[in-house]
């Protein structure tokens, strides 16, 4: 079907924005301890579950020099202790009540997560409140976990080429932010790591006024203000290790090239990456700006890229975009393409570079502006199904220094973005002078001699 | 009917609404929870279908009938019937092709759909013209091979992708159960799909028999009552595809390595599981839960924990896949799996031998009840739940009936149960990796140099395209070995 046709069937069927209210809407509560814990309480009463999100505000790139892996281990560490301590016994207690639990280190934080039966809400306080307090660490536990988590190192990267790849865009990208760095951290840093080393990071990491509780689910407001003065106002605070991360040097206008060719890829991807400087400095008003721009490019069937390249041109199979957001540093932006079969990877290149060069210099229409809005926005309401809701958006962005306020007012910032602050992120783009781009591809030699050997 | 189940349940108090079941035709039942709190309704459609009934030279026909529902119908190109749903915010998720070659649900599939309210009739009026009206059309089925082409090229070269196919020919051999996706003859197969295939195995899978449908939402039963009487009015009430016989599990336990370059090997063991159906699914559920409940379980603590040895170790009951199987599954260095396997037969036989705890006993009771209350935390889940009531042939009182059956058992009941199920001479084991023996010598605490029994190398097996075209058992000559075969004896 012609563009246009389609185009004026969906002006036809677009009628006014109905964004139906529920019944029964979750409500919300911010407060701050006196030893400086966030915390936000989400009431949700369709089922009686709680979740309990944990996020400390340290992750990978706060590991100290050469200890690249560290603020993953102790997470690890975090499951371990003494008998009778609160970190042994979490995982027996929690899956002894049927619960849900474990935990991830990213760049800028690390969360715990715990989702229980409502009556056994208490206990995860208790033990989540626990290993706050204190952690043992010994060497007779440090050492099997560090086995561990070289199996976990191998589970993600050695063993899988795309884990490989984005590890090694990433490195060549930064010269010096700890960004560069993979969470897991380096095999040859990792192997040097301690008890000692765990220790000293959890106590300087690990503590209130570091860390924001996101509580979700079937609890009343002054059920879950009581339990947390019983379990965390006790706390003392700590002094938080000082953020020491080292910045980026001034860019000289380059272009980077990677390449990873692997036995283990029989179909080539393509990646090219680039530093988003132009940004508002609201963190939230940030993430919305970039959903905007990542539907208008690439959902199907009508994203400005994903309608040229795939459905058109039949250049790519997929096309997506993935940031690194939110970030308490530099965001990037990652445009990732497939080729199509019969296209070679110079081609795609070629024709991708081509188009978002065009877009980003004319930038987007008000129409496009408006139809992802509307079509982002009628989502709203599913948001509120899942019981566990939107405790992961408020926990990274609480924890990476954006208000309360704000998270409660993410769709009224999605809506007040102007075609003119999208466009100026998207030729921040254009004007770019540093960018990295990276070719995953088959290695051709080893995957011919591997073909010999197998018929 | 409606029965009060979830009050009178757990000693939680769960706070939706009753489940019902409501008789739509006389060939038709679905499930009904109702939430009037949410401004939407969530649809679970659970399709007795799947890539088994694929004919022998279309491979993935069934992944590509599921992908192109949503590329268009009659009228509509599938660019404006994504518009209409996207404008609209009406979510439908065929199961996609990558999700068919990595879990191997291959005699079912989903399709869940959410809608607002305000938009139940278009909903059902697009979703009876992609059902009864498919487009399935050379340019959407052309984009369609060229994707999957990329996709089945790099799972070729995934360990993970290797390792359970391979473990679908040892057990079903030659077989619809037992094909394997890794032959290049699967790239070229596909390109030979025709809309004329999709149409006519559409028609096929499009039978009233086929469904189970589970719903949970802002929706009455007689508002839905009278959505789906006319929804399905259309549809034939029996399939004319002949069922297909799941061959038996292999009476001997088999142990394949495939050698393949990767710091990191794969292990998958399986052995026969339990149907739902069995009074003794209780007792499989408990026993499973202590082995591997979690990062509680006894695998987990013992291998992992103390040893060191992997990252993750699961036990898993697969139900709904190729009939009831018990799937061990970790991924360790590759000089570590004689030790790794060795500590968990160790395990299996510990358990076989002295069976659970009292106290084990009663701890993964109150788990299994917990981990209830955690599947109703959407409606889009409750949906899913509801659906598989139905494809399964639970009662309505499914919650309730589970409940009892834990409750009920005992320490001597379930101790029998597992001195009779647990039989390590019935383990299948694949190993992709970089090793050639399995065995584990206790004595030096290394890997043993001598195989268990004889080992053949064997080549890459044909593809179901290579086989022959007027066979009347043409799975008969699909070879199912690759690699270095052990049989234990």
């Amino acid at each position: 079907m012609p563009v246009i046709i389609a185009l004026s069937l969906w002006l036809s069927l677009m009628g006014p924005l109905k964004c139906e209210k529920p019944q029964q809407s979750p409500t919300s509560h911010y407060f701050v301890l006196d030893n400086g814990l966030k915390v936000v309480v989400l009431r949700h009463h369709r089922s009686p579950v709680i979740g309990h999100f944990l996020f400390y505000g340290k992750g990978s790139a706060d590991d100290p020099y050469q200890k690249t892996g560290l603020a993953h281990y102790v997470e690890h560490m975090m499951f371990k202790g003494p008998k009778g301590s609160p970190s042994r016994d979490i995982n027996k207690i929690i899956e002894g009540i049927g619960g849900r639990q474990n935990a991830v280190t990213t760049y800028d934080y690390t969360m715990y997560y715990n989702i229980v039966p409502a009556t056994h809400i208490e206990k995860v306080m208790a033990l989540e409140a626990g290993r706050m307090k204190h952690l043992t660490v010994r060497e007779s536990d440090a050492k099997p976990e560090l086995n561990v988590i070289f199996e976990e190192r191998r589970m993600r990267f050695e063993n899988n080429p795309m884990g490989e790849f984005f590890t090694l865009l990433l490195s060549h990208f930064y010269q010096y932010h700890p960004y560069r760095n993979p969470p897991i951290g380096w095999e040859g840093d990792l192997a040097h790591l301690t008890a000692k080393d765990v220790q000293t990071f959890y106590n300087e990491a690990y503590t209130p006024d570091n860390a924001c509780l996101i509580l979700v689910g079937d609890i009343t407001f002054e059920k879950a203000k009581e339990l947390i003065d019983t379990y965390y106002k006790p706390i003392e605070k700590k002094s938080v290790m000082p953020f020491k991360r080292c910045q980026e040097p001034k860019r000289s206008k380059t272009s980077k090239t990677l390449t990873l060719a692997s036995s283990f890829v029989r179909h080539p991807l393509w990646v090219k990456a680039y530093p988003l400087s132009t940004l508002p400095t609201n963190l939230v008003k940030r993430t919305a700006l970039l959903s905007l721009i990542r539907h208008i490019l690439t959902v199907d069937p009508w994203g400005l890229l994903y309608k040229t390249l795939v459905s058109d041109e039949k250049i790519a199979t997929d096309i997506g975009i993935e940031f690194i957001n939110p970030a308490r540093d530099e965001n990037i932006v990652f445009f990732v393409a497939e080729p199509a079969p019969h296209v070679n990877l110079k081609t795609l290149e070629d024709k991708m570079n081509f188009y978002l060069e065009k877009i980003c210099h004319k930038g987007i229409t008000q129409e496009d502006l408006d139809r992802a809005k509307h079509q982002l926005k009628i989502y709203r309401a599913y948001e509120e199904d899942n019981a566990m809701g939107p405790s992961t958006f408020f926990g990274e962005h609480m924890i990476m220094g954006a208000s309360f306020e704000d998270i409660e007012k993410r769709y009224d910032f999605l809506d007040e973005l102007t075609l003119e602050e999208v466009n100026t992120t998207l030729k921040s783009l254009r004007n770019e002078t540093y960018h990295l781009t990276g070719y995953l591809l088959p290695d051709d030699k080893k995957n011919n001699d591997k073909n010999e050997g197998r018929s | 009917m409606k029965k009060l189940l979830f009050i009178l349940l757990f000693s939680f108090q769960v706070k939706a609404s009753p489940v019902q079941t409501l008789t739509i035709m006389p060939d038709l039942t679905v499930r009904l929870m109702e939430d009037h709190t949410v401004p939407f309704v969530s649809f679970c459609f659970v399709l007795k279908v799947g890539d088994v009934y694929d004919p022998v030279h279309k491979p993935l026909l069934t992944g590509a009938i599921m992908e192109l529902l949503e590329e268009g119908t009659e009228t509509k190109e599938g660019e404006t019937l994504k518009n209409i749903l996207l404008d609209h915010g009406i979510q439908i998720n065929f199961m996609p092709t990558h999700a068919f070659l990595q879990s191997g649900r291959r005699h079912h599939v989903l399709i869940q759909v959410r809608t607002m309210k305000s938009h139940l009739p278009k909903t059902f009026d697009l979703l009876k013209e992609i059902f009864l009206k498919p487009r399935f059309d050379e340019t959407s089925l052309e984009k369609w091979v060229n994707r999957t082409k990329a996709l089945v090229l790099n799972k070729t070269e995934n360990p993970y992708f290797v390792a359970e196919n391979i473990m679908r020919t040892l057990l079903y051999g030659a077989t619809p159960w037992g094909v394997s996706y890794l032959h290049p003859s699967v790239i070229t197969s596909l390109a030979s799909l025709a809309p004329s295939d999709l149409h006519e195995q559409w028609k096929n899978f499009l039978t009233l028999d086929r469904f189970s449908l589970g719903v949970c939402g802002h929706i009455t039963p007689q508002e839905l009552t009278v959505l789906l009487q006319d929804f399905f009015k259309d549809i034939p009430k029996v399939s004319k595809l002949n069922p297909l016989k799941l061959p038996p599990f292999p009476k001997d336990s088999m142990e394949k390595i495939v050698p393949m370059p990767i710091p990191q090997a794969i292990v998958n063991l399986i052995h026969p599981g339990i149907p739902h159906t069995y009074k003794t699914y209780a007792a499989y559920r408990v026993m499973n839960q202590v082995l591997s409940g979690g990062m509680s379980g006894r695998l987990f603590r013992t291998i992992r924990d103390k040893k060191g040895l992997v990252y993750g170790i699961q036990a898993t009951p697969i139900e709904k896949m190729d009939g009831p199987l018990y799937l061990f599954h970790f991924e360790c260095k590759n000089e570590n799996v004689p030790l790794a396997l060795h500590e968990l037969k160790k395990q299996l036989s510990l358990l076989k031998e002295k069976g659970i705890t009292a106290e084990e006993l009663d701890q993964a009771k109150l788990s299994l009840m917990g981990q209830e209350a955690l599947k109703y935390t959407s409606t889009v889940a409750i949906a899913q739940r509801l659906a598989y009531s139905l494809y399964l042939n639970e009662k309505e009182t499914f919650l309730a009936d589970t409940k009892q059956a834990i409750d009920a058992l005992t320490l001597p009941d379930i101790n029998h149960f597992i001195k009779n199920f647990i039989d390590p001479h019935r383990l299948q084991t694949v190993v992709v990796g970089q090793l050639t023996s399995l065995s584990y010598n206790e004595d030096t605490h290394e890997p043993s140099s001598k195989h268990s029994g004889k080992s053949v190398q064997k080549a890459l097996p044909k593809g179901p395209g290579h086989m022959g075209k007027n066979s009347q058992n043409a799975y008969a000559s699909l070879p199912a070995d690759l690699a270095i075969v052990t049989k234990t004896p």
